[in-house]
């Protein structure tokens, strides 16, 4: 049986956000051209809820995601998680607090080709410092992450020997190893067949249960629809909200491009 | 085995075990480069220490020798007590013939006894054992016996003379510094006292004629001495050892001051180092570059890899040390095979060349400075370079790992892209790959360094096999003669040139000589005319030629009077060592142009035959006018066959009891030899073969380099390029048409490379040539304008090659997988 979060500071309170982002404004300028990507973007994600970042392709619900986890930089604004804001953090001190509190999954994957899907898992667990386990229980935890996603009978194929959905739960697998508070997913089933994508996003789902905040980012409206939160992008700018405490602007006016 | 390791060491374990494609290039890379240490620092080891032995054993030669009738053992320690005498050593001596099977004598043998064999320092042991001190018929061989007949220890062999043989077992091999029996056609070998004394005996007790008409017994005794101080004192102590001998009814038969062994000849081959040290030193850089080119292709290749691992969590560091482990495990996997195989082809190259030096060589040893150097160079040089790549590609950010594939919105914009929209009828396949040239100006640079080198290695080790082919060529040019005579014993010559004269095709006849003679500066390769000669056309460049007459003079090569530093009007000393040793010291009266045909020696010099027949020891009246030691012969008809048959026309006139001819242009008979110039060109020509190889393989090591650098380049291109394929793919482009985008960018580079090549090779062909007169042997500088021609295929060849893989992948990669990425 897979435990839950272990009480951390960042988890658990119902009442409050577990990330809460101001005025989130991200620009790209190239000697061609400047692009407004994100445009003054505030909500906030509570704790243990299943939040949809729902929108077009172009809205910049991927950038939005980069930013949250400290994948990217905003030009201007906050991301507070946990109530502490992720800004002035190095990239390695990014890197150290995303292996502990952040869980990824990707559209694509990005398993390593070269290691078995255990292999894997237990990669994430001794980046993000196994959890708070003791070394020894590594392995046995990597196993419970993969039972979990339902793949506990293939622990040593590699990635080429599974299918796209049994790879995606492998990077569901990974993303939980180190029983972080909060697990992102950029279009996790946006590679994948519809019975096979609703059978992962079940997996996510379940995985509120466990009182996990699970943020996804989806251009499916099905999708969407199923979280308990969520927010809709549209060039740039949240033109709808659910449950997320978003300032939403009229559609029409500036955005991506 | 994966329980016990961590995730991190598994994944660098799994990179190099599970992407086998890669791990061969990269291990393919590092093993070139060590490898290629490795052989040329064993090579170089062990030609010093056979050289370091020569000249070491030179300074033990004897200072005095006297032959004796009878070695009295007791009377050992009252000669070495001696005053300024350092050592005494008995040696005894047989000369006998060394009967291959059922064959008559063909190769003379010189059969040494040492009192105390196995504590002599004369020669080394190389293989085998001693021969016991009473074992009869057992002998230790010199190992260089076997260019002369093959031969293994256990076998037995036959000694003759006079008509009688016996038998003795080779039980060991020795090498001796200063004996090449390649060289001089005689064997030795070595036995106890008792051996020899019961082959002496087996053969009859064999009797030798003194030049005097005493016959003496044809086993020799020598008394060998070496002194504290030379001169005045050595001849006092010289002296007494003989009184001291003749008062004990030893009878002295010869005596004589024993003239040391130059050891200038061996000085050349210091021009050989230099040029290994520099052929180890280019090793060692393009290891380093190939190296550095690798592992930046793994870091592109890895690029989404790395950015997982950090989104992940993992730090700059922890993605670095991951990929340094890998580098590690590369560097094990390909240094240790390469030193093993590097020692012995070092091993197997030195004792190729060694012969051409001469010098023999010791057994079988490893230098730890050698396996310490490429241990470091392995295992060290893998990983400072891959640092830089690492340091640079683990700098990449998630984000951009993730997402940053396919050509940006800077692309496309270069001179190669306004060119393609001036030009119809190319392509676009075509300029997608001329536009690919430049995406990446620092590995694009790195390519063409590589390949650049290559075609600039290609041209100069071209250019320097033609220089020395036609130098060698060049060395008997200004002779109209067309073969030369050598005589065993000086024949009278107007006898000989009457009878020569009388053949149908015979031009000409001259007295000749050539001889090498040593000097402070080194070695000359030295040649005697007659002052009035009509078969040599002399080029002089300055001074003048010699007058009828004239006996202390000579002429010398502009390369000889370069590295001397004389000038015209100065004297220089010649001395010869082999047979009786002569010094003459000789006025300069001119230079002249004359290649030479030896590696090591400074040049050629040019005297009056009578003077260098003198200098080669003939006795007055032997040197003079009246007879000859070699002569050379011109034909009227100078073609090839009118040539060969008129040598079998001299050779019937020199030897009436017939020779022996392994080729049409040289014969071998009782009285002497006749060679045609044409077959001893094209000998001499093949004995630099070796050196050819030398530097083809040399050439060929850069040239792999520069394929799997451009290799590797093509294979990150083709990584960075998914986008591009995938659409092209998508517009419905074939596989032939996707891999042609990637040959283009191939040739392309490959061709820009041979012009920078071309421009570099020149010079830098140059350089080498010039430093390769002055240091190994005087060759001009000759240049092949085909060579240009020659190293553009070489480089297209290298081009296409290098594409072969990543063109291959490029048209096979599906379009899904390469739009994934975005």
């Amino acid at each position: 049986m897979l435990p839950t979060s272990r009480g951390r500071s960042t988890t658990t309170d119902l009442a409050a956000p577990i990330i809460q982002v101001e005025d989130l404004t991200r620009i790209i300028a190239t000697r061609a051209q400047r692009t407004v990507i994100l445009d003054g973007v505030s909500f906030s994600v509570p704790a243990q809820s299943l939040f949809a970042i729902n929108g077009p392709s172009g809205s910049g619900k991927s950038t939005l995601l980069n930013l949250l986890t400290g994948i990217d930089r905003p030009t201007s604004g906050k991301v507070l998680f946990g109530g502490k804001e992720l800004r002035g953090r190095s990239e390695n001190a990014l890197a150290r607090w995303r292996g502990r509190n952040v869980g990824i999954v990707f559209q694509f994957f990005q398993l390593i080709p070269t290691l078995t899907a255990l292999e894997n898992v237990l990669l994430a667990l001794e980046l993000g410092g196994g959890g708070r386990l003791p070394r020894r229980q590594w392995r046995t935890r990597a196993l419970e992450c993969l039972e979990t996603v339902g793949l506990a009978a293939y622990p040593r194929r590699l990635p080429s020997e599974l299918s796209g959905g049994q790879q995606q739960r492998v990077a569901i697998a990974r993303a939980l190893a180190n029983d972080p508070p909060v697990l992102v997913a950029d279009e996790p089933t946006g590679n994948l067949d519809s019975t096979t994508a609703h059978q992962v996003f079940d997996t996510l789902a379940g995985l509120l249960e466990r009182g996990k905040t699970v943020i996804y980012v989806t251009h499916d409206r099905e999708m969407a629809s199923r979280a308990s939160a969520r927010i809709e992008l549209l060039d740039g700018r949240i033109v709808d909200e659910e449950g997320a405490s978003a300032i939403v602007r009229p559609e029409g006016v500036g955005g991506a491009s | 085995m994966s329980r016990f390791f961590s995730a991190r060491l598994r994944k660098s374990l799994a990179d190099v075990t599970r992407r086998k494609g890669r791990t061969l290039l990269v291990t393919l890379g590092i093993f070139i480069g060590v490898f290629g240490l490795t052989v040329i620092n064993s090579v170089e080891d062990t030609l010093v220490n056979a050289f370091a032995y020569t000249r070491g054993y030179q300074a033990t030669q004897p200072d005095f020798q006297m032959s004796v009738d009878r070695l009295d053992p007791a009377l050992l320690p009252t000669l070495r007590g001696v005053a300024n005498v350092r050592s005494v050593q008995y040696v005894s001596l047989l000369s006998a013939c060394w009967q291959p099977g059922d064959a008559e004598c063909r190769v003379g043998i010189d059969l040494v006894s040492y009192p105390d064999l196995p504590q002599v320092n004369a020669f080394q042991l190389t293989a085998g054992r001693y021969p016991g001190p009473d074992g009869p018929g057992e002998l230790v061989m010199e190992q260089g016996d076997r260019s002369l007949h093959t031969f293994a220890v256990g076998d037995k062999i036959t000694l003759s003379t006079a008509g009688q043989s016996t038998e003795a077992t080779v039980v060991g091999l020795a090498r001796t510094p200063g004996v090449n029996p390649a060289a001089t056609g005689d064997a030795r070998a070595y036995m106890s006292d008792a051996g020899l004394q019961q082959v002496y005996d087996a053969l009859g007790a064999p009797v030798e004629t003194r030049p005097d008409g005493q016959q003496v017994p044809a086993l020799q005794h020598h008394i060998l001495v070496t002194f504290v101080a030379t001169g005045g004192q050595a001849a006092t102590a010289a002296t007494a050892l003989q009184e001291t001998l003749r008062a004990h009814d030893v009878t002295i038969l010869d005596s004589g001051f024993a003239p040391k062994v130059s050891v200038a000849e061996l000085d050349g081959i210091n021009g050989v180092f230099l040029l290994l040290r520099i052929l180890a030193l280019l090793a060692v850089a393009l290891s380093a570059l190939l190296i550095l080119n690798t592992i930046t292709t793994l870091v592109t290749e890895q690029t989404a890899i790395i950015g997982t691992l950090k989104a992940i969590g993992a730090t700059r560091g922890v993605v670095m040390r991951g990929y340094l482990l890998t580098v590690a495990i590369y560097s094990v996997l390909a240094t240790l095979p390469a030193i093993a195989l590097g020692l012995y082809a070092g091993n197997l190259l030195a004792s190729m060349l060694a012969p051409q030096i001469p010098l023999e060589l010791g057994p079988f040893t490893i230098a730890p400075w050698v396996v310490a150097l490429s241990l470091a160079v392995g295992l060290g040089v893998p990983i400072l370079a891959a640092l830089f790549p690492l340091w640079n590609g683990t700098r990449v950010t998630v984000r951009e790992a993730l997402s940053a594939y396919g050509i940006g919105a800077e692309q496309g914009r270069g001179a190669a892209s306004r060119l393609g929209q001036r030009l119809n009828g190319v392509s676009q396949t075509t300029w997608l790959g001329l536009r690919g040239l430049f995406r990446k100006r620092w590995r694009a640079a790195l390519s063409l360094t590589t390949l650049s080198l290559a075609a600039a290695c290609f041209l100069v080790v071209q250019t320097a096999t033609a220089s020395v082919n036609d130098t060698i060529g060049a060395v008997r040019a200004p002779l109209s003669a067309d073969m030369t005579v050598n005589f065993k014993n000086p024949a009278y010559f107007s006898t000989i040139a009457a009878q020569l004269q009388a053949l149908p095709n015979v031009a000409g006849v001259e007295r000749y000589g050539a001889t090498n003679a040593s000097t402070s500066w080194g070695t000359l390769q030295t040649y005697g005319y007659e002052p009035d000669t009509r078969l040599y056309h002399y080029q002089l460049t300055s001074g003048r030629w010699i007058q009828p007459g004239e006996t202390n003079v000579i002429l010398l090569s502009d390369a000889a009077l370069a590295k001397t530093g004389l000038a015209l009007g100065d004297t220089i000393t010649l001395t010869n060592n082999f047979g009786a040793t002569t010094e003459i010291t000789l006025t300069i009266i001119g230079t002249i142009k004359q290649s030479i045909d030896v590696l090591g020696w400074i040049g050629a010099a040019i005297l009056p035959v009578d003077t260098l027949y003198r200098l080669k020891g003939v006795s007055g009246a032997e040197a003079s006018q009246a007879s000859s030691a070699q002569i050379i012969v011109g034909a009227r008809d100078r073609s090839l066959d009118a040539v060969n048959q008129l040598a079998a026309q001299v050779s019937a006139v020199v030897n009436p009891g017939g020779a022996s001819s392994d080729d049409p242009g040289y014969y071998s008979g009782a009285n002497g030899t006749i060679d045609t110039i044409h077959e001893y060109v094209t000998r001499r020509q093949a004995d630099a073969y070796l050196l050819y190889y030398l530097l083809y393989a040399l050439a060929l090591v850069v040239g792999v380099v520069g394929a799997l650098g451009l290799a590797n380049a093509l294979v990150t291109s083709v990584l960075e390029r998914r986008r591009e394929i995938g659409l092209l793919g998508a517009m419905g482009a074939s596989g032939r048409q996707v891999a042609r985008v990637f040959w283009v960018e191939s040739l392309s580079l490959g061709a820009l490379s041979w012009l920078i090549g071309a421009m570099l090779g020149l010079p830098l062909a140059w350089a080498f040539v010039q430093t390769f007169a002055w240091t190994v042997m005087p060759v001009d500088f000759s240049l092949e304008p085909l060579a240009f021609a020659a190293s553009l295929v070489a480089v297209l060849a290298i081009a296409t090659i290098a594409s072969v893989a990543p063109a291959w992948r490029a048209s096979r990669l599906r379009i899904a997988t390469a739009l994934r990425y975005e």
